[in-house]
């Protein structure tokens, strides 16, 4: 089996950009993936694009074609990916199977996204959905988790709101972070609340960004001056969705697919949650990083709370999580966040990271959760990176 | 003057019919597995069967999990200033079933997991029209 390698990423600081547009900062990540891959655009031959909200917010669609035909890449499949917060790593996964599948040499996946908009608010899971008319915004399912977790685990206020003090640490070293500034344990708490017990700042900002990268097959990567075992060789050992099972009664402890979707991903990658040197997770809300890791086996279920709170998870530490200050602090512009995770362990994998860099990290490995469904989770991606 | 009308947030939700609201629920005869709201075959991957019925779900259930929204619901939902904080609830039903919705008459504070409570019918918010949107509710016993 083919395995994909990714040769190219761009970025650019995510946060509020009332006067770009979701084409140009597309065409901008997607320009500086390709400089960074050393292609032409004519090399491409596939383009995935990932975005959310343009259809709602905009009246926007097909915008993929948009952006790459900005960046000179035209005439080849363009295909638009929406699949809420895991659109990204939706998008990853199938330019991969292109590449396993012999269909492409090298494809671009670029997301692009403008949430810090006035028409936006709380952000729900689609507008006919029986939840939203309900009044269920996303943050309660998360909300209602961490209920339980407190309840079954003694899981505190504490242990939640050190995820977003991590998380912005982690983000003060990052320049492509919304929030660079420190927060502490009280000004977290202190913050409003917006659904009991998650207060404004363990819930993660709506902005404006764009990231890219480009996967090739280990064929095209030496083509483009690459070799197995450079630092910049970062192989793709697993990338894959799943979907939510909506079973009832749900476990409101966890989320069965992030579960599933976990161990499918250590098994294709052949390998185990002590072998992950670096993690990026969807920690939407704070509640969802504690969860998480413990789905992604870095601790026993029940005892995520006590891994943030041991230092395990910071940078420095045995595992760290969301180095890049995560959505809290660098910001969710939805359809890129799945692929601003990617960019991140790339440049980790290849120690391109500065100040945040984790020493040494070979293995990397980023999850994303997105969509709800009477309170369960729609889908779940899994990327796991190594060089 | 036009009264304003009550609108049902969807239909085939709830049965009035003897007097206090059940959910409706889809029960399949083949795995047990009951579905809200009803549907018209089992969801189950490891169900072959397709022999499902329509029933009542019991009106009483235990509070699983709740949480304050203490932010006004984004549209189609329209919340009157000042803003009242809404309870919501995940509560279990003897049947096996999880129900999200809105709780009423409890504050943040008398909220409890394990709770008893009751299925009601009752109006979740009002639009800018006056049309009264209505949906199932939770009301301890």
């Amino acid at each position: 089996m083919t395995t994909p390698v990714v040769i190219g990423v761009g970025m650019m600081p995510f946060g509020k950009h009332p006067e770009r547009t979701i084409v140009d900062m597309g065409a901008e990540v997607a320009r500086a993936a390709l400089l960074d891959a050393g292609l032409a655009p004519t090399d491409i031959d596939m383009g995935f694009f990932s975005n959310v909200l343009a259809g709602r917010l905009f009246g926007d669609a097909t915008i993929g074609q948009n952006v790459l035909w900005e960046v000179g890449v035209n005439r080849i499949p363009v295909v638009n990916v929406e699949n809420a917060c895991t659109s990204g790593g939706t998008a990853f996964m199938l330019a991969c199977n292109a590449i396993k599948a012999g269909e492409a040499e090298a494809v671009m996946v670029v997301g692009s996204e403008k949430t810090a908009v006035p028409q936006l608010g709380l952000i729900n899971s689609g507008q006919t959905e029986l939840d939203t008319q309900l009044g269920l915004v996303a943050p309660a399912g998360f909300a209602l988790r961490a209920c339980r977790h407190m309840a079954d685990y003694g899981t505190t206020l504490e242990q939640l709101a050190l995820v977003a003090v991590k998380n912005r640490r982690h983000g003060s070293l990052n320049p492509a972070a919304m929030y660079r500034q420190l927060t502490s344990v009280e000004e977290v708490l202190s913050s409003p609340m917006i659904v009991d017990p998650l207060t404004r700042l363990q819930c993660c900002p709506n902005a404006d960004g764009a990231a890219a990268v480009v996967v090739a097959s280990p064929a095209r990567a030496r083509r483009a001056g690459l070799l197995p075992g450079d630092p910049r060789w970062v192989s793709v050992r697993a990338a894959l969705l799943a979907t939510g099972s909506y079973e009832n009664p749900q476990d409101l402890l966890r989320w069965e697919t992030d579960y599933r979707a976990a161990a499918l991903a250590y098994e294709r990658a052949g390998l185990g949650p002590a072998d992950v040197d670096v993690v990026e997770l969807h920690d939407a809300f704070t509640i969802g990083e504690i969860i998480h890791c413990e789905a992604l086996g870095l601790c026993p279920p029940g005892e995520g709370g006590l891994l943030v709170q041991s230092g395990a998870t910071t940078l420095g530490g045995r595992v760290p999580v969301n180095v890049s200050g995560g959505l809290l602090s660098r910001g969710h512009p939805t359809g890129a966040t799945g692929v601003a995770q990617l960019v991140e362990l790339v440049q980790q994998l290849r120690g391109q990271a500065g100040a945040r860099q984790v020493e040494g990290a070979k293995i990397g490995l980023a999850q994303c959760m997105g969509g709800d469904k009477s309170g369960d989770t729609k889908s779940c991606t899994m990327v796991v990176l190594g060089r | 003057m036009a009264e304003n009308k009550q609108v049902l947030i969807g239909e085939n939700l709830f049965d009035m019919s003897e007097g206090k609201p059940s959910l409706i629920v889809t029960h399949c005869k083949s795995c047990g597995t009951y579905f809200f709201p009803k549907s018209f075959t089992c969801h189950n991957p490891e169900c072959v069967g397709k022999d499902v019925e329509t029933t009542n779900l019991s009106r009483q259930g235990k509070v699983e999990n709740y949480s304050v929204m203490n932010y006004p619901p984004p549209t189609p939902f329209v919340t009157q200033e000042p803003y009242e904080p809404i309870v919501c609830a995940a509560v279990e039903f003897p049947e096996g079933i999880t129900i999200i919705g809105m709780m009423e008459g409890v504050t943040a504070e008398q909220v409890k997991i394990g709770m008893d409570v009751e299925v009601t019918v009752g109006t979740i918010y009002t639009k800018k029209t006056g049309d009264e949107v209505i949906a199932w509710k939770f009301k301890a016993v």
